[in-house]
């Protein structure tokens, strides 16, 4: 790809980059939200009919203006939100496109149950082809996803955070199946934001910052900082948790918040727990251990079926989120497109969302009220542009990911549930979302964390508490957990036990 | 990456008064007595009614539920009550056809609201269910308020009303625009709505009472419906079970011409008006000229099809993609 | 191996339950519903339906709504009782016919091309058509003398030809939806457009396809229905708007788009014809099977709302924690 640029309404997203893979090759595309990744890959996939420079494919010119022009050339893309169409079964995702055909016009199903399993086969999965993909959980569907796009035999694969929802075990396999495919000859873009991927099964990197091409270095000569301070433009250092909150943790202390027995029937049973206040607990666990399920219930967004919740020592019953809100509970939801943001509203409009209530005399609505609250979160998170009437959607992920947090930091939380604060996140943002974190702990709110960025975890964490299908399996303490052990503990093989 | 894109509200809905101005001077080139206040008023007031319906239903619209189909059926059956009950005096009987109207709207918003029901689908069973309501309840499916009585004499001139030279309906218009604009602009309602509206999930998941909400925009609709149905039985001097067809579908475009675009949280009272306005002056411009009732729908759907297709490709090029 | 789960299957099956209950009911509640006579004239009225609800279930598949099609049945029947006279019948049907067809493919550029939402584009494209109705026929019924069409067409016995046009279009369509690529592909579009985009799918010429079939379809029942009435008034295709779209959705076609069984479709329209015949047969007025209609719908629709909400709510569940 040689000087591609696409420019969108009111921003270039990628400006003159070049970058080339070579056959056999997993080359690796790094980059702060924002970079211009996506976009870039996009481009070589079809997804754009206009756009600036040339593609190349071994060495001809390749007009690629459509995904069937992409295909034919074959190219693959595996993308990082799923593209599934959900009521259709397994093997109808699987073969989108390609079906196969008896008689010329009739759907042979038996050829398509058949290449299906196959396929399902190569990634470690036993599915029945008839299943709608809707039902699938999110690991499984992102293997669909994966085993579909090597079903098409291509020459350049795309990998955009083909990870996210899998196990190490796939991510293994995954890592296997790549390889031999290498050797035969595949092409493979991987873009990704675990460093220790990259350096796991790529042979370059390409690192694109505000759109335009950093530089481009062999892995095996590089180290993760090095890569970092291309993409960031600066070093890190990375907000920690050196100490703990003073006795944070140990019985006796003031609770903040006390869960005892919480169930909720199919979905997790028996889960008890503390917080106190200025203590960061960290909830970890596998995908579908039922975390983010039991933050719904206690903010009353789902309903909860036994158990009680009590608020410095008082029961409280939750029934809905406005409930947990006037009790100062908070919860940052995990999908910030759809369940965390207004897209379509400005930045302002985002932010303040949660205190309309208090925005005016009786139901009167001043606009303009808290317009201090806005601007001292935007400047402590460091959002750009900081523009009160930006549409938010026109903000770069790692943007939009703070402006969700200032939201919840402007209700002042005494107890705050963040979930995956930091997903799909860059190096930057990261660190100013954990320094937020952090200060807001040392105020003296109560944080629960769930993530499945075990290092994020270790860094932020006084104790864990894991969860393991539905139940809650296990607590540790800060001394002594390292990653492999929150990763084991999740898996089931606790080391440390309540 | 620096994307800046600003929004800048007061240009929402005003598009369409270029429109409304054009037509306005279409008008006058058409006819030398059209500018005159009392031939405008008379413009204004032939869209009162459905002006005032579309208050209603851009509620709807607003809150990103596309439409309130039911409205035809909420205009008759509010007529036909008001008419049946003037024998309890022209207020009471208004108060219990508004009663009726609403209450069609708490089974809409209750509906839709709890069991997130495809508001265009529900509102059209509401609708059939309600013109089937009417005509097994009232016989001949129409009634008709008795000259005799003080009430009734008063509802049948109700509609020709005028204070201070304005006719009543055209201020009931203006009154129902400017508690509409006040509810969605200064109001907490209407910040809650507008989120709602941008989007439902994410109002959901920020406290807001969103199955309230809902439940109050189909009751504003249904409310807004009610008034207009009431006026237009007094208008037609009769209350009857197809007083009211063709206002479902005019008034989403009135609302849909005025900015209110259909993805919701987007537009303002003031732009419906100025849709309201727009179609009243092409039906008042094509009538001077002598274009007949049918051909006058067929521009209608034409002109349509051309201001939301334009502003949807132009707000698409602007990096915008709702509606 | 995950199987599917039992909710899925009783969901695609339910209709034929409903179908199986109704027609007992009926059987019981009037004596002569199983009658050959009965039975014929009532596969007959409900064959009318058929041709337009398997273009909206085509449509639906798609996730996109056609609201046009009522009266783009009414210009098809138009079109064919107004130019038999001098063009014959094969020259009529193949005017309305074509007409269908261009209508859907207009619905189908703005909605592909111009991006406008389907509810706003087919709301425009009915507002033009039902105006070009009144302009052709000037608001009166149209009649033709040719009895011998209408006898052919209205046999007394059980296959009647409209009704084996309708079982034949049917079978047909069912198994292009479900076992040809376009079909196949229709359904993914729908789930996802974006995802069918990304897979090389031409979205956009399916989109224009699909409206296009719409429109035929609606164009052809609405021809069908005139001929076998010999005549055709300016409202006819509104009967079949509600039934159709309540057809089409107790079916078990989603309304989100994807998955579509134009079978369920068809026996959703027999079910709710025999609603109608058998409470008919009972005697009941015309007023009041009006609003029994309409509460059966509403009971219908509302039923598949709870299903669907509940299903949401269960989302997710895992089977070991269910004690």
């Amino acid at each position: 790809m040689i000087g591609i640029s696409k420019r969108f309404p009111g921003t270039v997203a990628v400006d003159g980059v070049d970058f080339s893979v070579g056959t056999g090759e997993v080359h690796a595309l790094l980059g702060e939200n924002g970079a211009g990744k996506s976009t870039l890959v996009k481009v070589l996939a079809g997804g754009f009919a206009d756009y600036g420079g040339e593609i190349r494919i071994d060495g001809k010119r390749a007009d690629i203006r459509t995904p069937s022009a992409a295909k034919t050339h074959g190219i693959a893309m595996i993308h990082q939100e799923l593209s599934l169409s959900p009521t259709q079964s397994v093997a109808e995702n699987m073969l989108a496109g390609r079906l196969p055909v008896r008689a010329g016009v009739f759907v042979d199903r038996k050829a398509m149950n058949r290449q299906t399993a196959f396929l399902l086969a190569r990634v470690g999965m036993d599915l029945d082809p008839a299943t709608p993909v809707g039902r699938l959980s999110q690991h499984e569907a992102q293997l669909v996803e994966i085993a579909r796009a090597l079903g098409s035999e291509p020459r350049i694969l795309i990998m955009d955070e083909p990870t996210s929802a899998l196990t190490r075990d796939d991510v293994a396999r995954l890592f296997g199946i790549i390889r031999k495919l290498k050797e035969e000859g595949l092409a493979v873009i991987y873009i990704s934001h675990h460093l220790f991927e990259v350096f796991e099964i790529a042979d370059r990197a390409s690192v694109l910052r505000d759109g335009r091409l950093a530089g481009v270095r062999e892995v095996a000569a590089s180290s993760p900082e090095g890569l970092v301070r291309m993409m960031v433009g600066r070093d890190l250092t990375f907000a920690c948790r050196a100490t703990g909150p003073e006795g944070g943790g140990s019985p006796g202390r003031s609770e903040r918040l006390a869960a005892t027995g919480l169930g909720r029937l199919g979905f997790f049973s028996d889960v008890s727990f503390r917080l106190a206040p200025g203590e960061i607990v960290g909830l970890c666990g596998l995908a579908g251990s039922g975390r983010t399920e039991l933050a719904r219930s206690l903010c009353g967004i789902d309903p909860l079926g036994q158990g009680t919740v009590t608020l410095e020592g008082k029961p409280v019953k939750i029934r809905s989120l406005a409930d947990a809100l006037s009790h100062g509970l908070a919860y940052l939801t995990e999908d910030r497109k759809q369940q965390g943001l207004a897209l379509r509203l400005t930045l302002r409009e985002n932010v303040l969302s949660a205190l309309i209530p208090g925005m005016g005399p009786g139901p009167i609505y001043a606009a303009n009220s808290r317009i201090d609250v806005f601007s001292g979160l935007v400047e402590g998170l460091r959002i750009t542009p900081p523009d009160p009437r930006q549409v938010t959607r026109n903000l770069s992920g790692g943007n939009q990911q703070k402006a969700l947090l200032a939201k919840w930091l402007a209700t002042k939380p005494k107890v705050l549930i963040l979930d995956e604060p930091t997903r799909g996140v860059d190096v930057g943002a990261k660190a100013l979302i954990h320094e937020s974190i952090l200060r807001l702990a040392g105020e003296g709110a109560a944080i629960l964390l769930i993530s499945s960025d075990l290092p994020e975890l270790i860094q932020l964490s006084n104790r864990f508490l894991v969860m393991r299908k539905g139940r809650l399996i296990g607590e540790l303490q800060r001394e002594g957990t390292t990653e492999e052990g929150l990763l084991l503990a999740a898996n089931g093989v606790t080391a440390g036990a309540r | 990456m620096t994307a800046r894109y600003r929004v800048a509200p007061w240009l929402e809905g005003a598009g369409i008064y270029s429109l409304v101005v054009l037509l306005v001077l279409a008008g006058a080139v058409s006819s030398p007595g059209f500018l005159r206040p009392e031939s405008l008023l008379g413009t204004v007031q032939n869209v009162s009614l459905l002006g005032i319906a579309a208050t209603g239903v851009a509620f709807v619209t607003y809150s990103g539920h596309y439409a309130d189909l039911s409205v035809p059926a909420v205009m008759a059956l509010s007529g036909i009550v008001c008419v049946s009950s003037l024998r309890w005096g022209l207020v009471p009987a208004i108060l219990l056809g508004v009663a009726a109207g609403v209450a069609v709207g708490i089974v809409n918003g209750l509906v839709i609201g709890r069991l997130r029901a495809n508001p265009i689908i529900w509102t059209l069973v509401t609708a059939a269910a309600g013109s089937g309501l009417i005509r097994w309840a009232f016989s001949n499916s129409q009634a008709y308020p008795s000259t005799d009585t003080a009430a009734g004499k008063a509802f049948v001139v109700l509609f020709g009303e005028k204070v201070a030279g304005v006719p009543l309906t055209v201020l009931v218009l203006a009154a129902m625009i400017a508690a509409g604009q006040f509810l969605l602009v200064k109001t907490k309602f209407g910040a809650r709505l507008k989120l709602t509206g941008s989007s439902y999930e994410v109002a959901r998941m920020t406290g807001v009472d969103t199955r309230g909400i809902v439940l109050a925009v189909f009751v504003l609709s249904a409310f807004a419906a009610s008034v207009g149905g009431i006026l237009l039985a007094s208008l037609n001097r009769l209350g009857a079970e197809y007083i009211g067809k063709g206002y479902d579908f005019t008034s989403v475009t009135a609302v849909v011409l005025g900015g209110v675009t259909l993805a919701g949280g987007r537009g303002n009272m003031l732009g419906v008006l100025g849709g309201v306005l727009a179609i009243g002056l092409i039906e008042t411009v094509l009538t001077l000229n002598g274009v007949s009732v049918d051909w006058q729908e067929v521009v209608k759907g034409v002109l349509f099809i051309v201001v939301v297709g334009t502003s949807a490709y132009l707000a698409r090029r602007q990096g915008r993609d709702d509606a | 191996m995950r199987k599917v789960l039992a909710g899925d299957a009783f969901r695609r099956y339910a209709v034929y339950a409903l179908l199986v209950l109704v027609f007992c009911t009926m059987s019981v509640v009037a004596p002569r519903f199983l009658s050959i006579d009965n039975q014929a004239a009532l596969l007959k009225t409900a064959s009318l339906h058929v041709l337009p609800a398997i273009g909206f279930t085509l449509v639906l598949a798609l996730g996109q709504l056609d609201l046009s099609f009522a009266t783009v049945m009414t210009l098809g029947g138009m079109l064919t009782i107004g130019i038999e006279p001098r063009h014959g019948w094969f020259g009529a049907i193949a005017a309305a016919l074509a007409c269908g067809l261009g209508i859907g493919l207009v619905n189908g550029f703005l909605v592909a091309r111009a991006r406008v939402n389907s509810f706003i584009a087919t709301l425009g494209t009915l507002t033009i058509v039902q105006g070009a109705v009144n302009i052709y026929c000037g608001g009166n019924t149209l009649n033709v003398d040719d009895y011998g069409v209408f006898q052919w067409l209205d046999q007394g016995t059980l296959i009647a030809p409209p009704v084996l046009m309708a079982v034949a279009a049917a079978v047909i369509f069912e198994l292009v939806l479900q076992r040809t690529r376009f079909g196949l592909n229709l359904q993914l579009t729908g789930g996802n457009p974006t995802a069918a985009w990304e897979c090389g799918l031409r979205t956009d010429a399916l989109t224009i396809a699909v409206f296009a079939l719409s429109g035929f379809l609606a164009a052809a029942g609405g021809s069908l229905a005139a001929m076998k009435n010999i005549s055709a008034t300016p409202k006819m295709g509104n009967e079949s708007l509600m039934l159709v779209i309540a057809a089409v959705i107790v079916g078990g076609t989603s309304m989100k788009g994807g998955k579509a069984t134009i079978l369920g479709s068809v026996a959703a329209v027999l079910m709710l014809c025999a609603i109608t015949n058998g409470l008919s047969l009972r005697g009941l007025g015309q007023e009041t099977m009006l609003i029994v209609n309409g509460a059966v719908l509403a009971i219908l629709v509302l039923a598949q709302a709870i299903a669907t909400n509940r299903r949401e709510l269960m989302k997710g569940r895992r089977a070991e924690l269910l004690d």
